[in-house]
């Protein structure tokens, strides 16, 4: 599961901080230039020394493991959701904030003297697709953590009085609230230039660890592979502003991604197609395909089917198919990406037809891709189902 | 006709070299001077365009920078994507020679993405952009491939530098690849990032300031947040509004220039004036004999204009090449004066502007064309009768008559001097006004000193009646180059007269304002923040035995406002501890009691300088508002001190005052010792301890040697009135020249005359000589009361207006003087010895039949 997730962070900053961006072209794809990235922002060859590096199944203490590891190199709090207003308006939000760590921590523990001195940063990413409006909103921001300018902090509970979770770029931030764990129930505020919205995220399923009771390995190499854990459904209300009128009380469902790693990628790989799928069966459906540099599928794609009662049931690409159709040219020409999806199981049985909300959901930040609020439609078991979700979709960028 | 023009020249090739020359000058002071500034001041803007980069604004707070966690408020307020901060600071490399001065740029890559995209992380799918060791690494910087290459800097390699004396080293990551814009706006330039900044500035929770990119956003709410989270003390301005600045910075050297360069197209109208007149003296008897063949009057004075304008054209075209020429050599003074105040330039070639050139040249050639006006009327009214009969003797109008034409331009400029105010304009047309009114009293002037000469000299036998009575009788004729002569010899004595008092102000002032034998302070400044002096160092040098009393500073910037004329604006002020000797003897003007001299020890008030009390029509007494990091306080003008050191002015506060106003950290001491102790040695000791005190290298000189150091400047800065000297000199020099070769001329017969009678050539000789002695003689006193009236404008005045202060004296230096009138008798006699020569070789068949 890490696979996509890593690749995900790994190309998006690094790239962003290194250059390189969304220039990306078939021959040079994301992750072969996160490996050379990821080699300049180590400072070594293979540019995970002194960071940890995940090896073992994880034992992971919830609040705590919902705040930051700053030993690893990378992490990320990727919330994605769909919601509805009154007056029956559909949205769809997304809002992550990544940690990237410049430098490993110095062994001594020393720290500089100047205020923005930082060995962090935080890059985020906020969109908002009004469907019906037919329009689509992304704006990222990009900080040092120092001084506050960006942040990441808690869940601590150790001092007795505990410090709840919070991570901020700028003016857009993540805070849990009182009354809950340290990290849900949480506001979600962004105030971009052409969209705001102050979201609160509610306790919903419990938290479903993905690969081996956390551990997801990545490729055959020990080492390489994430800490990856999902809440892939917790309720989502509040008010988002898109142009007139301009407050929605809006009210949906989320799924918020946790992972963390170190590792190097597979130099193979040339991008992914991951979907997050909420069913009106109350079942929920992650996967993520690997795409390989030689146009194959790659082994180490990964998904889990999540019962209504947050029981989860791993998937392998031996049982599950996604078949791209059609094709979203992007306005500059410069991406290509699938106009829609079929996924295919036969036992579990599912067969659903995955189509965007709106064509263009595509982030044209520093790096460029996909990401955006889908309908599902199809059968599960034999009987007739719909569902909303989200699909990313990156790697499609073509030369400039 | 044209032919006919360009045969005459041809004979009289040196008359019309010169002439050229005067013209080609003017132009070509004028193209390097403004060459060279304008290719200065596209530097200077380049610079500060490159450093600001596309920010809309600049926000500023105080003179102790914005704390960072108000930078990060505002960010927690109004997002990352407008705002990005940035430190500056002078670095000298300590491991190079000879020595580099580098601007430190501080910026944050993560924030510069809109704002300086070349300092940014980004789009750079050629190269990648090392930020990770940038932020991480301390002392990490990138630089252009030419500052690398000036530095003998690799990828990989290290560099030693001082920061306000403390030593850095540099870890250089690699060269920045920019645009050519970009790269010569960062041709003195190290990138750092914010921390390593902060770091070697030692300002650790500090930053300089904040630009912000405020576009496609609601900006008047953007601005309202900015002001609620960096407090009272915060000034934004927009980003066009810094540029300009280097023309306040050179203004000085400026006004020189273009003085000089206006003064040289005046001489080069005055030669171009006197040649076509002369040339049309001369060729009389020709246009007289075209006149008599039907040519119209009005053809020949359009050939005499035609030749002026010809004769302006060639000399501008040789005046924009020379002044290319110049602008090369102008350069290097010019960096030099900037440097002194402001940056670190390193300029090589100039820039020139077709535009500019051709504007130059259409005035050299205007100038030609208005000065040959005269003459080409004269041309014009030749009439054919005028030659075939023999001329009579006009009839001199009485030179009293001439007074009435000065009064008139004495009054305006007596109103226009005495009312001036501050307006620089009203300064120059009063100047010209009483220049008008100079000239007009010439030949009034000149009448009654010939009148003199007569009754005085007369007793000496007819020989010297003859010479003086035929000067008197040719007075018309030469009160035109008496008159170029006067105000030549009276600007000699007037800037003599400015330079002098000039200096002997700033010799006195140097000795009130620096009370101390030993001058302490941190290298850098150069118009950046202030870095100041450890305190440990500091405690260390107060302690150094032999030092009795220390005069301590705190040098900053203060955003203030106030006075009679609304002045608001950042200013130099000092924080001051002062000593017994410094309250005692530090020059003020106004408020000079013992509780003005007692203001800085008590904290009650400001001591503010000449300049800045002048501009903003400040009083003893007046409340200025500082604003401060507390928001704004009145501050009272408690005195009022001379001060030649800075234009814009500057003030002075009691530390109890500036303390928790704006800061305690000291930047400066001056150091009084004790009896007998020897400064040289004493700053040996005490580099010594401050280097083992905190690794801080501090400037330690004797305040003799800085005060040798002032007027080096000073005189460099006054140099180019030698220049002036010499150009007024030329046109004493061929006024005179070309009044005799003129006369030769018309006074053909009676030359002739005279050597019918017996007079010997020798005599003839001697009587033209004794001629041009007597006019130089003439000029030369006539110019003394003109040149120390000149003195008391550009003293009293000029320098009032130009940078407002005043002079303790405006003194007549009488050698000068006498040095001038010799000057101008021995200039005349040069100047008569050819048309001796000539008169004297005349014979006197040929004198006698061509007249």
């Amino acid at each position: 599961m890490n696979g996509r997730q890593t690749t995900r962070w790994a190309t998006i900053v690094t790239l962003a901080l290194l250059g390189g961006a969304c220039g990306d072209t078939a021959a040079t794809p994301g992750p072969t230039r996160s490996l050379g990235v990821a080699d300049v922002l180590g400072g070594t060859a293979d540019g995970a020394a002194g960071f940890l590096r995940a090896t073992t199944v994880p034992t992971l203490h919830f609040p705590r493991d919902h705040g930051a590891h700053p030993g690893f190199r990378t992490e990320w709090w990727y919330i994605t959701g769909n919601l509805t207003s009154e007056a029956g308006r559909r949205f769809g939000v997304q809002l992550v904030f990544f940690r990237q760590a410049l430098a490993p921590p110095l062994a001594d523990g020393s720290t500089r003297a100047a205020s923005l001195a930082a060995r962090e940063v935080i890059l985020a990413h906020a969109a908002v697709t009004d469907v019906d409006g037919k329009r689509f909103f992304a704006e990222e921001q990009l900080a040092r953590a120092a001084a506050g300018v960006a942040l990441v902090r808690g869940p601590e509970e150790s001092s007795g009085a505990a410090e709840p979770f919070v991570v901020a770029c700028g003016n857009w931030s993540a805070r849990a609230e009182a009354g809950g764990d340290g990290f849900l129930p949480m506001k979600l505020k962004v105030a971009a230039a052409e969209f705001a919205f102050t979201l609160q995220l509610g306790a919903g399923k419990p938290p479903v660890l993905q690969g081996d009771r956390g551990l997801s390995q990545k490729s055959g190499e020990a080492g390489n592979a994430s800490i990856y854990y999902s809440l892939t459904r917790v309720p989502i209300g509040g008010t988002i502003a898109v142009g007139d009128p301009p407050m929605h009380q809006v009210q949906g469902e989320a799924w918020i991604d946790r992972e963390w790693s170190t590792a190097v990628l597979d130099g193979a790989q040339i991008g992914w197609d991951w979907f997050s799928l909420q069913l009106d069966n109350g079942e929920d459906l992650m996967w993520y395909r690997l795409r390989r540099r030689d146009g194959g599928h790659d082994p180490w794609s990964r998904g889990c089917l999540v019962a209504r009662d947050g029981t989860a049931r791993p998937l392998l690409p031996t049982q599950v198919e996604a078949i791209p159709d059609g094709q979203w040219v992007a306005a500059d020409g410069r991406a290509r990406y699938p106009a829609r999806w079929r996924l295919r199981a036969s036992e579990p049985a599912f067969d659903l037809l995955v189509e965007p909300l709106l064509a263009d959901q595509e982030l044209r930040v520093l790096v460029r891709y996909w990401e955006g609020a889908v309908a599902v439609r199809g059968t599960r078991g034999g009987a007739a189902v719909t569902g909303r979700g989200y699909v990313e979709m990156t790697g499609y960028a073509t030369a400039r | 006709m044209r032919r006919f023009g360009w045969r005459h020249h041809r004979r009289h090739a040196l008359q019309t070299l010169l002439t050229l020359l005067g013209i080609a000058v003017g132009v070509a002071l004028l193209v390097a001077m403004q060459s060279a500034q304008r290719t200065a001041e596209r530097a200077f803007d380049q610079a500060l365009a490159t450093v600001a980069g596309n920010a809309t604004h600049t926000v500023t707070v105080g003179p102790s920078g914005v704390p960072v966690a108000h930078y990060a408020a505002l960010c927690v307020a109004i997002g990352t994507r407008c705002v990005a901060p940035r430190m500056q600071a002078i670095a000298r490399t300590a491991d190079r020679e000879p020595q580099s001065v580098l601007r430190v740029l501080g910026v944050d890559a993560l924030a510069d993405v809109g704002m300086r995209p070349w300092a940014a992380v980004g789009d750079r799918a050629a190269e990648p952009f090392p930020v990770a060791e940038l932020m991480t690494l301390p002392g990490a910087f990138l630089a252009t491939p030419a500052v690398l290459q000036r530095l003998g800097m690799q990828p990989g390699g290290t560099l030693s530098v001082t920061v306000g004396g403390r030593p850095f080293r540099g870890h250089c990551l690699g060269a920045l690849t920019v645009t050519a814009d970009v790269a010569a706006g960062l041709d003195d330039v190290l990138l750092v990032d914010i921390a390593t900044a902060q770091e070697w500035s030692g300002r650790l929770d500090r930053i300089d300031r904040l630009d912000l990119r405020l576009v496609g956003i609601d900006v008047p709410r953007a601005l309202a947040a900015v002001r609620e989270h960096l407090g009272p003390a915060v000034r934004i301005e927009h980003v066009g509004a810094q540029q300009g600045g280097l023309a306040q910075l050179a203004r000085g050297f400026r006004i020189n220039l273009t003085a000089l360069s206006l003064l040289s197209l005046l001489v080069g109208a005055f030669l171009v004036h006197e040649t076509m007149r002369l040339s049309v003296v001369a060729r009389r008897p020709q246009f007289g004999i075209l006149r008599a063949l039907g040519v119209q009057g009005r053809a020949l004075g359009r050939a005499v204009a035609l030749e002026a304008a010809a004769i302006g054209l060639l000399g501008s075209v040789v005046g924009a090449g020379l002044g290319m020429l110049a602008a090369q050599l102008l350069l290097a003074p010019l960096v030099q004066t900037l440097n002194d105040r402001y940056a670190t330039f390193s300029l090589d070639h100039v820039d020139f502007d077709p535009w500019l050139l051709l504007v130059a040249m259409a005035i050299g050639t205007l100038v030609a064309m208005l000065a040959g006006l005269g003459p080409a009327m004269a041309a014009a009214r030749v009439t054919a009768r005028d030659v075939l009969v023999p001329r009579r003797a006009s009839v001199q109008r009485p030179a009293w008559r001439g007074l009435l034409l000065v009064v008139p331009p004495a009054a305006v400029a007596a109103l226009l001097l005495t009312t001036v105010g501050d307006r620089l304009l009203q300064v120059y047309v009063g100047v010209c006004a009483l220049t008008v009114a100079a000239v007009a009293a010439v030949p009034p002037a000149m009448a009654a000193f010939l009148w003199l000469c007569a009754r005085g000299l007369g007793p000496l036998g007819p020989f010297v009646r003859y010479v003086v009575r035929s000067t008197v009788a040719a007075r018309d004729h030469l009160a035109l180059p008496v008159a170029a002569m006067v105000l030549a010899v009276a600007t000699t004595i007037g800037l003599a007269t400015m330079v002098g008092s000039f200096r002997d102000s700033v010799v006195g002032w140097l000795g009130q304002v620096l009370p101390g034998e030993v001058f302490v302070a941190v290298p850098g400044g150069v118009d950046e923040r202030t870095l100041p002096i450890l305190p440990k160092v500091a405690a260390a040098l107060c302690q150094t035995p032999g030092v009795v009393a220390v005069t301590s500073y705190r040098r900053t910037v203060l955003p203030l406002r106030g006075g009679a004329r609304g002045g608001a604006g950042e200013i130099d002020a000092f924080g001051v501890t002062p000593t017994a000797a410094f309250t005692r003897s530090f020059p003020l003007l106004h408020g000079d009691d013992e509780r003005g001299r007692q203001a800085l020890t008590t904290g009650d008030g400001a001591w503010v300088s000449e300049p800045l009390a002048f501009r903003w029509g400040l009083g003893v007494g007046d409340v200025l508002t500082a604003v401060t990091a507390r928001g704004p306080v009145p501050l009272t003008v408690a005195a009022i001190y001379r001060d030649y050191s800075n234009e814009r002015g500057e003030v002075r506060v009691g530390m109890r005052w500036f303390a928790p106003h704006v800061g305690s950290e000291i930047t400066a001491f001056c150091m009084e010792l004790a009896p007998g102790v020897d400064p040289l040695a004493c700053s040996q000791l005490l580099r010594e301890r401050a280097a083992a005190a905190g690794d801080q290298a501090v400037l330690v000189q004797p305040t003799s040697h800085l005060r040798a150091a002032a007027m080096a400047i000073f005189e460099r800065t006054f140099a180019i009135t030698g220049v002036m000297r010499l150009l007024c000199l030329l046109v004493a020099f061929f006024g005179i020249y070309a009044a005799f070769a003129s006369l030769q001329l018309e006074r053909g017969a009676e030359i002739g005359l005279l050597r019918c009678l017996g007079a010997t050539p020798r005599q003839i000789g001697v009587v033209v000589l004794g001629q041009t002695a007597l006019l130089g003689l003439c000029a030369g006193l006539l110019a003394v009361p003109m040149g120390a009236l000149f003195g008391q404008v550009l003293g009293h005045v000029i320098n009032r207006v130009s940078f407002g202060w005043t002079l303790v004296t405006v003194a007549v230096p009488w050698r000068a003087v006498g040095e001038a009138v010799v000057l101008a008798v021995v200039a005349a006699l040069l100047a008569g010895l050819q048309p001796a020569w000539r008169f004297a070789r005349m014979r006197p068949a040929d004198a006698l039949r061509e007249a």
